[in-house]
Parts: structure tokens; C-alpha cells; sequence
């Protein structure tokens, strides 16, 4: 009698045990979900998804990325984003009015791109923003109540919409509307992001390549950003041959619409959205634009314009805390090889000469030479470039003074 | 000694007529390239564009 009691105790607290790591589980999962699925559908937009959603991201943004290429491409694919969670420096784009040529208000402002951000109160936020405009397809999904979400959205419209219908799955369609875009060219801010990496060359240097893994900085240079979000919902249950179909569902609150008329329909949409604006988180709000018992459409408008995605360009820290070469991210994400031929500008000075008769007097300085770049992490970069380019005025004092080149 | 192979060197532009002749040894020497391509660019400088590395002329 006593060990049945022990047994039965152990396996209470077994299965409590269980279903408590189990629910862990599934909403792990869940979670991971609705992050990954919303970032496949910005992702499929050509952009790099953002999430959370956020205000906070502008270009001139700069992020230190420390995974590997390989790490990052499986995260991408994995978690559908990148994590942005070092921001070592928000530069200020300074030639906004050139790229634009003082359009969208530029002109008049002085504080470009904030007055986007904090524009003229208005209704709805497509009249509230002067950047320029950007729109997005629609996509189609499916959704299941419960777990085992085919797709998740960091809308709240699906599971109110899913929840209006009383369904248990239904597919539709998300359209991100009221989207604008803003951004800068990649030249003048890689300008601003070199000279402010050669003030701070020192610090960048602790980020040097190790067992050739390299740190790169991300650099933003263009974010999409939506002010609202319409979800248009279909029951599945609708069409099965076991659906109870029509107006069955008599405790929903939509499945009286198809018999009133066009007053009633009028004073039922205000009645749900009056319930609506109770179920709306504080980062939006919801409002039903048509609904029946099978079908119910949603806006969800946010009460400021949020960054969904980014486009941006990664340069590699070398290491001596100087920059490589630009590389789009996307272009690394998707392992494209879209670098051009660099050209090296010619740039001799007194250490060039040194270095190039240093090289000629014995053949294993060579050798030393090589091994030496290699290990700084030049390893990609010619010898005569190095002795002659512009670029590597800095790099050639250090070989000077690093293999004691003596001056003549 | 172990140390990489490069990457073909990068074009190397603007450089005075004076200096054609010292880069050009300079590619061969220092890189390993085995044929480069000079051009004299519209500002009247030149540019070399070096073509196949040492062991990569079998390619």
C-alpha cells in the first residue's frame, strides 16, 4: 500500500514534471514561429526582416557582427533574420538633400529622417508620413488555432480574426500597407562610416580576425517601414463537408451580418469594433472593415509608421582596425558574389621605395612579407598593392617599422 | 613556410608613366604574376590589371 502510494506520488510529479518542460516546449516553439514565419514574408520581399518590429532603426546604423558568414547564413535560414543586438555607433547621414534633391520635405527640415518618423498628427498614417512611398504584394497563409501554427504573424489581427470566425483554421492573405522607405547611397556613408572607423581605429582593432573568423560591421542604408497591416481571413471549416456552415455559429457575434440589412450591417461592424478596440494591444489598433460568418477582414493600424525591414552592406574589420571592401548583406546571406573588381589607386610614398628594394635586396623577405600579411589578415591582398596603393599608407608604416626597414 | 597563395592582386590605377616599368617587376616579383595588362587611361596615367598567377597558368 505504501509503495503504491510512493508509485503513484513519483508519477504525478513525473507528469507534472513533463508537462511543464512540454508547454516550455511548445511555446519555444511558438514563439520561434512567429518570428520566423513573419521574417519568411518580408524575406521574400528582397529585404532583411526586422524582429521585433521597431521604430528604432535608421540608416547610419552600425552593428557589429561577430558570427562567421557560415553561422550567419544558417541563423538566416534558421531563424528567418538576423539579430541586430550590437550597435556600436548611429552615424547621421549628411547628404539626405542631395539624394533626394530637397523633395519629401527635406528642405524645410533640418532634422531628416526624424520629421518622417514624427510627422503631422492625421488619422490614418498613410497621410501622416512624407517619406517616400513603398508597397508590398500580398501573401497568402494558413492558421491554426492552438499549436501547430502553420503561419504566425506579430499581428494581433489573425487571432482575432480567428477568433471573430469561431474557426479552428482558416487561410487568407496579409497585405503590409502603408508602407514607406527611406534611405541614403552607399558611398557617402561609407565615407562617414570609414572616417569615423579611422578615429576609432583602436577600439575597431579588438575586433580583428582571429583563426580566420572576421568581424565585420553592418551598416544600414535603407529601412522599410509599414504603417499598417489588413488581414483578410477564410474559414476552412466553411467548405468542409462536416462544417456546420452558415450562420451555425450562433455564439459568434458576426453570424447574424448575412441576414440583417445595410443599417444593421452598419451598427454590427461599429458593435465588433467597439469589442476590438478592447482586445487591441497598445502597439496598434484594430478595426474591422468586413465581415461574415465565413470571412472577416482586419486593419491594424500602428501609431507609428515601424521598421519591418532593412537593406544594408557589411565591411570586414582588418587588423589593424582598418575596414575591407563593402559586401551588400543580402549578397552575403544569399552567398552571391556580387563584388566587382576593386581597382587600386596608385599612391607611392618614401616607404613604398623602402619596402620595394627591402623585397629586391633578399628573396626570403619575401616569404617573411607574405606570412607576416597573412597573420594581420591581408591575406586576400596582393604585395604590390600593398607597396604601391594608397589605401595602404598606413599598412606600409607598420612594415617598415615591424621588420625594421632601415631608411636610407 | 606555410603562408596563402593570393587572390590574383588587384588592378593598380593612376600610376605615372615613370612608375609603369617598377610596378609592372613589382607584379611579377613580389605576386607571382605571370602576364598583366597595361593600359594607358584617358588622363593619361595607367593602369595594370594583372591576368594569371603563377600556378594558376595551367588553369
Amino acid at each position: 500500500m505504501k509503495r503504491s502510494y510512493f508509485i503513484q506520488t513519483f508519477a504525478a510529479i513525473v507528469c507534472i514534471g513533463l508537462s511543464g518542460c512540454d508547454t516550455t516546449g511548445i511555446n519555444g516553439k511558438q514563439l520561434a514561429h512567429v518570428a520566423k514565419d513573419w521574417s519568411l514574408v518580408v524575406r521574400a520581399s528582397q529585404i532583411i526582416p526586422v524582429y521585433p518590429l521597431t521604430e528604432d532603426l535608421l540608416p547610419g546604423d552600425v552593428f557589429l557582427v561577430q558570427s562567421p558568414i557560415e553561422d550567419q547564413v544558417k541563423n538566416y535560414q534558421n531563424k528567418g533574420f538576423l539579430p541586430l543586438d550590437q550597435l556600436l555607433v548611429r552615424l547621421q547621414p549628411t547628404n539626405y538633400s542631395n539624394f533626394y534633391l530637397g523633395a519629401y520635405g527635406i528642405d524645410s527640415q533640418t532634422n531628416t529622417p526624424y520629421h518622417w518618423k514624427f510627422s503631422r498628427e492625421s488619422p490614418t498614417t498613410d497621410q501622416r508620413v512624407d517619406a517616400p512611398w513603398a508597397a508590398f504584394p500580398s501573401y497568402s497563409f494558413t492558421v491554426r488555432l492552438g499549436a501547430g501554427l502553420n503561419l504566425a504573424l506579430p499581428v494581433q489581427g489573425v487571432p482575432v480574426a480567428l477568433n471573430l470566425m469561431g474557426a479552428r483554421s482558416a487561410h487568407g492573405s496579409i497585405t503590409i500597407a502603408d508602407a514607406h522607405t527611406y534611405g541614403i547611397d552607399v558611398f557617402s556613408l561609407r565615407e562617414q562610416v570609414e572616417e569615423w572607423a579611422y578615429e576609432h581605429s583602436a577600439r575597431l582593432a579588438e575586433y580583428a580576425p582571429t583563426n580566420h573568423k572576421a568581424n565585420y560591421l553592418r551598416v544600414v542604408n535603407r529601412v522599410f517601414l509599414t504603417g499598417r497591416v489588413n488581414v483578410s481571413m477564410i474559414s476552412d471549416e466553411s467548405f468542409g463537408a462536416a462544417a456546420s456552415g452558415g450562420a451555425g455559429k450562433s455564439s459568434s457575434i458576426l453570424s447574424f451580418v448575412p441576414d440583417d440589412t445595410g443599417t444593421n450591417l452598419e451598427n454590427t461592424l461599429n458593435s465588433v469594433n467597439a469589442s476590438l478596440e478592447s482586445a487591441a494591444l497598445p502597439g496598434g489598433t484594430l478595426k474591422l472593415i468586413a465581415a461574415s460568418s465565413r470571412t472577416v477582414s482586419l486593419a491594424e493600424t500602428f501609431p507609428k509608421p515601424l521598421v519591418i525591414g532593412y537593406l544594408g552592406f557589411d565591411l570586414p574589420i582588418l587588423a589593424d582596425g582598418r575596414l575591407g571592401p563593402s559586401v551588400p548583406t543580402q549578397a552575403r546571406l544569399t552567398k552571391v558574389q556580387t563584388n566587382p573588381v576593386r581597382i587600386i589607386v596608385f599612391g607611392e610614398d618614401a616607404n613604398s621605395a623602402r619596402i620595394d628594394l627591402w623585397l629586391k635586396n633578399d628573396a626570403r623577405n619575401r616569404d617573411q612579407l607574405r606570412l607576416w600579411l597573412d597573420q594581420q589578415g591581408y591575406a586576400a591582398h596582393g604585395v604590390t598593392d600593398i607597396i604601391f596603393g594608397k589605401q595602404y599608407a598606413d599598412l606600409r608604416t607598420k612594415i617598415v617599422s615591424h621588420f625594421q626597414i632601415q631608411i636610407r | 613556410m606555410s603562408y596563402s597563395q593570393p587572390e590574383l592582386p588587384k588592378p593598380l590605377a593612376d600610376i605615372p608613366k615613370e612608375n609603369v616599368g617598377q610596378v609592372v617587376q613589382s607584379f611579377i616579383d613580389n605576386d607571382g604574376v605571370r602576364k598583366l595588362k597595361v593600359e594607358q587611361q584617358p588622363n593619361g596615367s595607367f593602369i595594370i590589371t594583372p591576368q594569371i598567377l603563377e600556378n594558376l597558368d595551367c588553369l
